[in-house]
């Protein structure tokens, strides 16, 4: 059966590429990395991080850019650059629209 | 240690057990169909066990996952197997387990973990679209046989491999049914926006188990003796006549004293404990061990079905009377006869070998009576009837 296109990102998988914008990392590298900058908040198990770094393999958005021994490193694609702008973006006026809307803009 | 396999479908109930387990210093070690195996270890408080549906063939990860897993805390216990799976080597899910309290969850991103389940739901849904289909399949061409062919089907025992295999079959079905029920509602407690729980209470699940046990484990071992069984005593040799003073209920028969040509010893008759038939009954008196010498010293046998629905009745009837034609080359010649107290009386007298051939009906009573002997056996049709009456 033909898998369905990756329409949208979870948290963890916005933070997942987020993590690898600036630089490739490992699993452990990413998880570490989340945990640190969202203090703790966003979680990831190996469990849900090998099986969004394997989704994101397929969909093109993130390649292993080199593998020693057992560690493999990934790497963004300007395919994964896209998908994560156009999330940060769909984000970004979710978040205008409900300040507007609650006026908090004008409070913050 | 081997303890009885919860079902796997129960996610947080064997979760909550096999951290149960962990606390009183026993670690799981394989999980099978049936059994579970554990090690003995230190105690711990704090292990936690979790299932995951395989994504992909491999029941086991490779060595870089679990390397990896392993890493962030998780180590990989073992596979489950998927019990009652059309493919039934099918792994299901892989059981991690963590001892270190500080360790993220396993799965952590629920939209995720939901995906995995719909997969694994769709696998099972797959197994009920290939066994319902199949059960009704068989369900029809059973009641198809059982509507034309009667008599097969009511000289079936209770206990025979046939019946033991479809009970088997449709308890899978109905367990099928079960598991993909119980998976269902653990997807759709993924869907909900509350986190699923990672621990249930146990304790249906394993009861649920141990009934399971008992009757699959049971009932297919029963089978598998039933057929062993039925190989050594092949032919319905298994069944033995008894002198019909043997048996306690009245044994359905007109014995030759009643039909004036009494013969030594007594009638021996067979009880045939059918499924498919109220009450069903061979009885034969006579010397019958010397059918092949030319001796015309009476003998009468008699066929007794009671059906479970009358209305068959007419089939059984009609199938009686097409054995007559086939086996004993009665043809066309055997002749309706009216007798009182009947639904319907067929008579037949081969001239050749003096023998006489008795059917009657009478609601959902059918008797197919043979004798070779003196007496003219239609005008002793009232004392079958009689019987008929007697035995209903």
């Amino acid at each position: 059966m033909a898998r369905e296109p990756l329409k949208s990102l979870t948290e963890s998988m916005f933070y997942v590429l987020l993590a690898l914008w600036r630089q490739e990392r490992c699993g452990t590298e990413i998880a570490a990395y989340v945990r640190q900058l969202t203090e703790g908040r966003v979680a990831l198990g190996p469990g849900t991080l090998y099986a969004i770094l394997g989704k994101f393999q397929d969909e093109g958005l993130i390649r292993e850019s080199w593998v020693q021994g057992r560690m493999r490193v990934y790497r963004i694609t300007d395919a994964g650059r896209e998908m994560f702008r156009r999330e940060l973006e769909k984000m970004c006026r979710c978040v205008d629209n409900g300040r507007r809307e609650t006026g908090e803009e004008e409070s913050t | 240690m081997r303890r009885l396999a919860l079902d796997p479908m129960d996610v947080p109930a064997v979760q909550a057990w096999l951290e149960d387990w962990a606390a009183r210093g026993w670690y799981l070690e394989l999980y099978g169909r049936s059994l579970v195996k554990f090690v003995q270890g230190e105690k711990r408080e704090n292990v936690r066990y979790r299932l995951q549906p395989v994504r992909g063939e491999a029941g086991v990860p490779d060595q870089d996952t679990r390397e990896a897993y392993r890493e962030m805390g998780w180590t990989f216990v073992c596979a489950t197997i998927a019990s009652w799976s059309v493919s039934s080597m099918e792994p299901e899910f892989r059981i991690w387990r963590c001892d270190d309290p500080a360790a993220p969850e396993l799965d952590t991103d629920q939209a995720l973990r939901r995906e995995e389940y719909d997969v694994l739901l769709r696998r099972r849904r797959r197994d009920l679209l290939v066994l319902v289909p199949t059960i009704t399949l068989i369900l029809g061409v059973i009641l198809l046989g059982a509507w034309v062919r009667p008599r097969e089907y009511l000289l079936e025992r209770g206990d025979s491999g046939t019946t033991l295999f479809l009970g088997l079959y449709v308890l899978t079905c109905l367990h099928v049914v079960s598991r993909t029920a119980r998976l269902v509602r653990f997807t759709r407690r993924l869907r909900s926006e509350e986190p699923a729980p990672q621990r249930g209470s146990w304790r249906r699940a394993w009861a649920r188990a141990w009934a399971r046990a008992w009757l699959f484990e049971g009932l297919r071992l029963l089978v598998i003796l039933v057929m062993i069984v039925s190989l050594f005593h092949f032919n319905g040799s298994r069944r033995h006549y008894l002198p019909v003073s043997q048996y306690d209920e009245p044994v359905p028969y007109v014995s030759l004293a009643e039909l004036g040509t009494p013969a030594e010893g007594e009638a021996e008759a067979l009880d045939f404990h059918s499924v498919w038939g109220k009450s069903v009954w061979w009885t034969m008196e006579g010397d019958y061990e010397h059918l092949e010498e030319d001796d015309d010293g009476p003998r009468c046998s008699t066929e007794y079905y009671s059906l479970r629905i009358p209305y068959m009745a007419v089939n059984l009837e009609a199938q009686m009377l097409k054995r007559w034609s086939n086996v004993m080359d009665a043809g066309d010649r055997p002749e309706q006869a009216a007798v009182p107290g009947a639904d319907s009386a067929w008579y037949w007298r081969d001239d050749a070998k003096g023998w006489q051939f008795l059917l009657l009906r009478r609601g959902g009573q059918v008797l197919d009576a043979s004798y070779l002997g003196e007496a003219d056996l239609l005008e002793h049709a009232d004392k079958y009837v009689e019987m008929l009456e007697r035995v209903k």
